[in-house]
């Protein structure tokens, strides 16, 4: 019992002081206790006055925490009716009960105790009876605490005893701490009782102030501050040599720099600093696990999952020393015990053998009595310590208990958020998540939108049962279909259609399949979604595009007319071809054949652009084409080039300096004239080739457009005229052939190609060399698209 | 001031000019029929550029440009050459595939227009 009590009381300072004094070694402390408690008692038996054997037995209780010395001297007090006596021992006899538990006596006996020094105005009784009244409230009632700590505090300032001042502000304080929001009346007190203590109290007082007011801090946030107290403790460890303490301390700090400063790399440095200090250390196991468990989160953090996951496992490790430790222990406890029982045994037959020699033997007797006393004595301490060891594993058990709790109090907080957060998620989008069990063939999750989207509430389908009844019958079989895959683990990506208020709703459904860490199929996670609307307006834009497509193609049909038929062509020129090949429907380029009374014109010519744009531009060029010529038959190539520009700066206003048009053309013109042996040519930008016996000549093609240049000069094309002979093949075309990309490396065609193309079949019928450029074209560009419009045009003199 | 890197597409060509070297680079295919965004950043970055340029050196390696284009890149290297009133050095260079006499065209073309030589670069 005696070693119980200190225990006890060790471990209320202990509440206010977490950190340090984690290892305590109380036997130097109960072998000194036990010698003063002799020298006490030796006082006692001595002949002295019965007020110094009242304090000689309050002393002894202070010592040994066994209340029947106080109430001993209580009876004394009171026989001689010693007022101080009276008092010291009734506050003796409610701080037993106190620390006891029995909250009731300890109050009635502190009240009884406050009276008594009332009366005799005992302040300093008063001082410790007021704080303890207050410590029986504080669980209950802390403002009736509050007031009794204060009116503790007031005695305190009149008799001027700093040091039980600072344990007054440091229990209002602690009643602070419980309050929420009063954090900073809180830090008032713990400050004011660590500023008292820094000056006059003892290391274990700075410390236990240094510590709640940090706590304060942490709570507040202020973990610039915490650490800062925190390293002062650490300094006061360093001072005091306790290597226990260092070590805790140093661990702490590396937490408070890791996971509340988020410093890791100082976190890391402390955490390191703690375990190299801590292995030194003996009965290592807890705190070594801890720090483990520090610095695996700290290289977590760090991004070093290697390291990180090594000192998890060592701290693994140690977890499980701890708890294999513990059963050890127990096991060599009960083998004790059990021998103990043993020795209690034989001891009592002693007893026995000697009780039947008792006569015989008297001395002997005395002898037997006086070892069995020895003996039994001996137990009895012996069992004592086993008891506080008991308990001091106990409290162990409890922590270690407490912190896995906590550890998956947190792991349950952590997947509550994330739960929260999930169901938000799935419960605030419009579209519905299920979770299927598929070995269970069961829903376990339909979100609540369910209702909205399907017509029917998730206890429909909760229930086991089927929405094929409001599948549209087209795509019933779909459905059915995709539930089979998913079944044999193939996830699926579907749109089918269901009935819901008599309306048609498109749903679009993807689902996956979940297998568990063996690779088994359990489950499949689904999305759907109402994509009605996308659906209608998927259906707008193909129609809508079917719309502009027929105008456009209508376009086309407008573009060709414009253009004279190539049977008409035909009469006149027995052996031609003209390939084109627009990169949209509508072409930007296009081909112009006009006869007059001396011979005929015809011209390659590619508009800026392609598609409908350029279209409109090959319309105005066709026309300004006919009316140059149509006006004055006898123009020459390089003439109708230079109008054609004149009238295209002018109907385009691209004269104006603000003009944004950039439009223009690229252009090759022929004239034959009946009769004769020459061509005559002009070009912009486009050449003219003439193949004859294998052999090519370019006419090079003036280097600026028809329209507005560059420069915005206006220069007078250059009109060619070249002999021809029976037999020559003539080439005008646009870029479009020679710029496409294709081929194995996706280069362009160029000119040299094309040039040899032209060269090596010349000879061929013209339909024929159409056809082969054709087929060159198309499998060149293979699976490039088409770069631009192509217009090629080849005549036989 | 910045550099100025506009990713290739496949429409726009990649630009990277850089204004520590002032070395201006245009590379790749001009397809976009529309390209007013396009060249604005290019001729707003290019405002500043001249503002204070750098002994410039011009890059192409333009392997394909369309009509659009075309004007797009005269009005660039016309402004290219205001950094000669700076008193600073400027090169054109062409760079051309094996053959392709369009681009040649173009670069002799170019350079007629701008009255400014332009290198002409064979690549392999």
């Amino acid at each position: 019992m005696i070693f119980y009590g200190i225990f006890k009381l060790k471990y209320t300072v202990k509440k206010y002081f977490i950190y340090i004094q984690l290892f305590l070694f109380p036997w130097i402390g109960i072998y000194a206790q036990r010698s003063k408690i002799d020298s006490l008692n030796n006082v006692l038996k001595s002949k002295i006055h019965d007020t110094v054997k009242v304090l000689t037995l309050h002393q002894l209780f202070l010592a040994s925490d066994s209340v029947d010395f106080s109430l001993q001297a209580l009876q004394l007090s009171k026989k001689i009716n010693y007022k101080k006596g009276i008092a010291i021992s009734l506050l003796g006899i409610g701080r037993h009960y106190y620390f006891e538990g029995q909250q009731d006596l300890a109050l009635d006996y502190l009240v009884k105790a406050i009276k008594a020094a009332e009366e005799i105005e005992n302040k300093k009784v008063l001082i410790s009876a007021y704080r303890l009244i207050g410590f029986v409230y504080r669980g209950n009632d802390p403002y009736r605490a509050e007031d009794y700590y204060k009116k503790s505090l007031q005695l305190c300032r009149e008799v001027g005893d700093e040091i039980a001042a600072s344990y007054a502000l440091s229990a209002i304080g602690n009643i602070y701490e419980g309050a929420s929001e009063k954090k900073e009346r809180a830090l008032k007190y713990y400050l004011e009782s660590l500023n008292i203590r820094e000056r006059k109290g003892s290391y274990d007082e700075i410390a236990s102030s240094l510590n709640e007011t940090s706590r304060i801090y942490d709570l507040m946030g202020l973990y610039n501050k915490t650490i800062l107290l925190r390293i002062r403790g650490l300094e006061i460890a360093e001072k005091s040599g306790s290597v226990e303490n260092i070590v805790s301390l140093t661990h702490v700090i590396g937490n408070d720099y890791a996971f509340r400063l988020h410093d890791y790399k100082r976190g890391l440095e402390y955490q390191l600093k703690a375990y190299e200090l801590g292995k030194t250390l003996k009965n290592n196991f807890d705190i070594m696990y801890s720090i483990n468990i520090g610095i695996a989160n700290v290289y977590y953090n760090l991004g070093d999952f290697k390291k990180s996951a090594e000192y998890f496992k060592e701290s693994r490790h140690l977890n499980d020393s701890i708890n294999f430790r513990a059963a050890k222990y127990n096991n060599n406890l009960s083998q004790i015990k059990h021998n103990l029982e043993e020795e209690l045994e034989k001891q009592k037959l002693l007893l026995k053998d000697s009780e039947i020699e008792k006569i015989l033997a008297d001395t002997k007797r005395q002898t037997t009595l006086r070892n069995a006393f020895l003996i039994g004595f001996a137990l009895v301490f012996i069992l004592a310590l086993f008891i506080f060891k008991e308990n001091k594993q106990k409290q162990k058990a409890i922590k270690e208990l407490d912190l896995r709790n906590r550890e998956i109090e947190m792991a349950y907080q952590t997947l509550a958020v994330s739960e929260g957060n999930f169901k938000q998620i799935t419960e605030t989008i419009n579209d519905v998540f299920y979770l299927y069990n598929i070995v269970r063939k069961k829903y376990e999750y339909i979100s609540p939108n369910c209702e909205k989207l399907f017509g029917l509430k998730p206890d429909y389908f909760y229930k086991g049962k089927s929405m094929k009844l409001i599948v549209h019958k087209e795509d019933l079989q779909l459905v059915i279909d995709s539930n089979i895959k998913v079944d044999s683990g193939i996830g699926y990506d579907i749109e089918y259609r269901i009935w819901v208020d008599d309306k048609i709703r498109w749903i679009a459904e993807k689902s996956s399949p979940i297998f568990d860490k063996y690779g088994s199929l359990v489950r499949n996670s689904g999305i759907c979604r109402d994509i009605t609307l996308r659906k209608a307006n998927a259906e707008l834009i193909v129609r809508k595009n079917k719309d502009i497509m027929d105008s456009i193609l209508y376009a086309r049909t407008i573009q060709d007319a414009v253009l004279v038929p190539k049977k008409e062509i035909a009469v006149k020129l027995n052996d031609f071809f003209i390939l084109s090949k627009p990169k949209d429907i509508v072409s930007g380029d296009f081909y112009f054949y006009k006869e007059t009374k001396k011979g005929l014109f015809l011209a390659a010519a590619d508009c800026t652009g392609h598609g409908v744009p350029a279209g409109f531009l090959s319309m105005i060029g066709n026309a300004f084409l006919n009316e140059i010529i149509t006006l004055n038959e006898n123009v020459t190539p390089a003439q109708v080039l230079d109008e054609l520009s004149d009238m295209i700066i002018k109907s385009l206003n691209q004269n104006r300096t603000d003009s944004e048009s950039k439009d223009g053309m690229d252009i090759a013109v022929l004239y034959f004239e009946n009769n004769t042996s020459f061509v005559q040519y002009a070009g912009a930008h486009n050449s003219l080739y003439l193949v004859r016996d294998g052999e090519l000549t370019e006419h090079k093609a003036d280097l600026f457009p028809v329209g507005i240049s560059e420069t915005g000069a206006v220069a007078p094309f250059k009109n060619n005229t070249i002999k021809i002979e029976k037999g020559d093949a003539l080439y005008i075309f646009s870029d479009g052939f020679a710029d496409q990309f294709g081929g194995e490396q996706g280069r362009k065609f160029m000119k040299r190609q094309l040039r040899d193309l032209f060269a090596s079949n010349y000879a061929k019928p013209m339909s024929e060399q159409e056809e082969i450029l054709d087929k060159t074209f198309t499998e060149w560009k293979g699976d490039f698209n088409q770069v631009d419009d192509v217009l090629i045009i080849g005549v036989r003199v | 001031m910045n550099s100025l890197i506009i990713a290739e597409t496949l429409e726009t060509p990649g630009i990277d000019f850089n204004s520590e070297t002032g070395v201006l680079k245009i590379s790749g295919r001009a397809y976009s029929s529309d390209i007013t965004v396009f060249y604005k950043n290019l001729s707003t970055w290019l405002d500043e550029y001249v503002n204070d340029p750098k002994d410039t050196t011009v890059e192409l390696y333009l392997d394909y440009y369309n009509s659009v284009f075309h004007k797009l890149l005269f009005n660039f290297l016309k402004k290219c050459k205001t950094v000669l009133e700076k008193d600073k050095k400027l090169v054109i260079k062409w760079f051309y595939n094996d053959g392709d006499e369009d681009s040649i065209d173009a670069s002799i073309s170019y350079s007629k227009s701008l009255d400014f030589p332009i290198e002409k670069i064979e690549l392999e």
